[in-house]
């Protein structure tokens, strides 16, 4: 099975890869944060240094790629694999050990066209493998942040907002929760204040506390923030049309080929204008999928919070169920990751990136 | 494992308090090997009793080595994702089958798990603002806070629930109050019971960087063997005890 997925991906020649299966734990951890740790397969060496086994093959393979750019790699490089990884399971079910096959697309135009091509390629593999019909979940992460920009929120209020958003939290109860905020005291106390005033009664502050204990913070770090705060007071939710407008962009669940006049509609509706780039790049993307009309979709959904908790992607993404319905856990997935390479090696190397990947051992029992 | 085995803390106050509970539902411990023995037999009941510290007491239970035990909520939660606790209120969010449930509250050994930043974070009053400050340093400096702790299921669990992500645990050793002083960690999570030892140090209480309010319990293992004899001495030692 296997064999017959990686011939697919490797049909054009682009280069096999075999990247490191060990990696040093501190870059999933500080990729992802500790959340991902219940999810690593992890262990120290003699020194105390601690390690992890790969949890998916993109991490490696972006590690890889960022040397070669660092090396003067230029322009597109596709790249195929077809490796173990090792991931903890969330349910006792699922093996702690498997094999992805898949691609991973570097340095290409960002575009719906480009989003086409992978999702197709993912199809077809798993088509030409024997798999007869999947459902398919669409999802596209760019989205709703995107609305949050146009709303012209506070910087701060929207920034909460969207990462309440990838948490997978529930905005509402998020901004209901203890706001952040000022004391009373103390936001009288800077109420009006110029940043050099604030900054020099931030320093008697904590002067006064007797206290160097920062951390890693500067007290111009806590200076910035507490102006910030005092701009801001009071403004953890959005006003009520903000609010509504974000909810029913949170919560849209309908066909692909719906989904840009549902978006465009909210737009239209609220006078955003600039989302329409946005929204075009949508439509063009899943106007080429329909028209496609790939043998393989059964059935297919577009919601805007879908893969909200992947770590990577930031775009467009995707993922194939098998239709017999033995289990819900994907047989293939993918998406678009530009940020990835950029966060990665500290803003040294920012190029796009798209991938796909399939799981044999589930492809099988498709089949 | 055919005798009912009950297993209690080797050392300190945990041990007076736990001997003097027992001695209190009509139970003398009689040590053996004198007060440095690990050993001890109840008078009237057909158990071998340990002493253990509160940590391997935690970690027998959730093996299923002993039948109870009593030990810290604090311990039984960091070391098991699958304890059943109706007292304390915290809960890791999965679907484990449970492996240990806690009997009976004992009320001594209190203690609080909280996070601690320093005191010098005038912005920092809530779990709201230590997000925006973990996200914040994150997005300016392509790092994350670090917390120093012993109880990194304890902190995980809460902090997912409070939507943290953008921060490294650095495990604690030693001294973990002393972690910001040192420049080893950004805040902590660590048991305080007055706040007196965080504030010798520079740091403070947030308003609800409360992670839980630990107690010593009596606690059954769920993934033990009961023998018949060993049935029959439980249900002699629970209708004294619960």
């Amino acid at each position: 099975m296997g064999t017959s997925l990686i011939n697919y991906f490797g049909a054009d020649e682009n280069t096999f890869v075999d990247p490191p299966s060990i990696l040093f734990a501190s870059i999933p951890l500080e990729l992802s944060g500790e959340t991902v740790r219940s999810r690593l397969c992890t262990f120290r060496d003699q020194e105390g240094d601690e390690y992890a086994l790969r949890p998916d093959l993109t991490l490696p393979i972006a590690l890889d790629e960022i040397e070669k750019r660092e090396n003067g790699k230029k322009g597109t490089d596709t790249v195929h694999y077809s490796a173990r990884a090792w991931r903890l399971p969330a349910e006792s079910i699922y093996p702690l050990e498997f094999t992805q096959v898949g691609f991973e697309v570097f340095g290409a135009e960002s575009s719906a066209e480009q989003d086409f091509i992978a999702f197709k390629k993912v199809c077809d593999a798993a088509h030409n493998a024997g798999v007869n019909q999947v459902a398919v979940e669409f999802g596209d992460l760019a989205v709703f942040p995107a609305f949050v920009d146009a709303l012209g929120l506070k910087k701060n209020q929207a920034e909460k907002i969207k990462r309440v958003f990838r948490q997978a939290r529930d905005v509402d109860e998020a901004l209901k929760a203890v706001p952040s905020g000022l004391s009373v005291e103390l936001k009288s106390k800077f109420k009006g204040m110029s940043k050099d005033k604030a900054k020099s009664v931030v320093h008697d502050l904590v002067k006064e506390i007797a206290s160097d204990v920062l951390g890693s913070r500067s007290i111009d770090d806590i200076t910035k923030r507490v102006i910030e705060m005092v701009d801001e007071s009071g403004s953890d939710r959005p006003s009520g049309s903000a609010y509504e407008i974000l909810n029913e962009v949170l919560w849209i669940d309908v066909f692909p080929e719906q989904a840009a006049d549902t978006l465009s509609e909210i737009a239209k509706a609220s006078g955003l204008k600039k989302l329409q780039p946005m929204i075009d790049n949508v439509a063009k993307r899943f106007d080429a999928i329909v028209e496609a009309k790939l043998p393989i979709i059964f059935e297919s959904t577009f919601r805007t919070p879908f893969g909200r908790r992947f770590n990577y992607y930031d775009g467009f993404v995707f993922e194939l169920i098998d239709i017999a319905a033995r289990s819900t856990a994907p047989l293939g997935a993918g998406g678009r990751y530009d940020g990835l390479l950029s966060s990665l090696s500290n803003g040294a190397v920012n190029e796009t990136a798209i991938g796909g990947v399939l799981r044999p051992d589930r492809v099988e029992e498709a089949c | 494992m055919s005798q009912l085995r009950i297993a209690i803390p080797s050392k300190g106050r945990l041990k007076d308090n736990a001997g003097a509970w027992l001695e209190g539902c009509g139970f003398t411990l009689r040590q053996q090997g004198g007060e440095r023995g690990y050993r001890a037999a109840i008078e009237g009941l057909n158990a071998d009793v340990m002493f253990l510290s509160a940590q391997e007491i935690a970690n027998s239970l959730i093996n299923g080595t002993i039948h109870f035990g009593i030990t810290g909520q604090d311990l039984l939660h960091e070391s098991s994702y699958a304890v059943t606790d109706r007292f304390s209120g915290f809960t890791h969010n999965n679907t484990y089958q449970p492996v240990v449930v806690v009997l009976k509250p004992l009320e001594f050994g209190n203690s609080k798990v909280v996070l601690a930043v320093p005191r010098a974070w005038i912005d920092v009053t809530s779990m709201s603002d230590f997000e925006e400050v973990t996200a914040q340093y994150l997005t300016n400096n392509g790092r994350r806070l670090r917390v120093a702790t012993k109880y990194n299921a304890l902190t995980r669990t809460f902090f997912e629930a409070h939507g943290i992500v953008a921060y490294r645990i650095v495990d604690s050793v030693g001294a973990t109050e002393a972690a910001p002083a040192s420049g080893t960690a950004d805040a902590i999570v660590d048991i305080t019971s007055t706040g007196a030892t965080l504030e010798a140090n520079g740091l403070k209480l947030i308003r609800d960087g409360l992670i839980l309010s630990s107690q010593a319990v009596l606690a059954k293992s769920l993934s033990t063997n009961w023998s018949k004899e060993a049935k029959l001495s439980a249900e002699t030692f629970l209708d004294a005890v619960t």
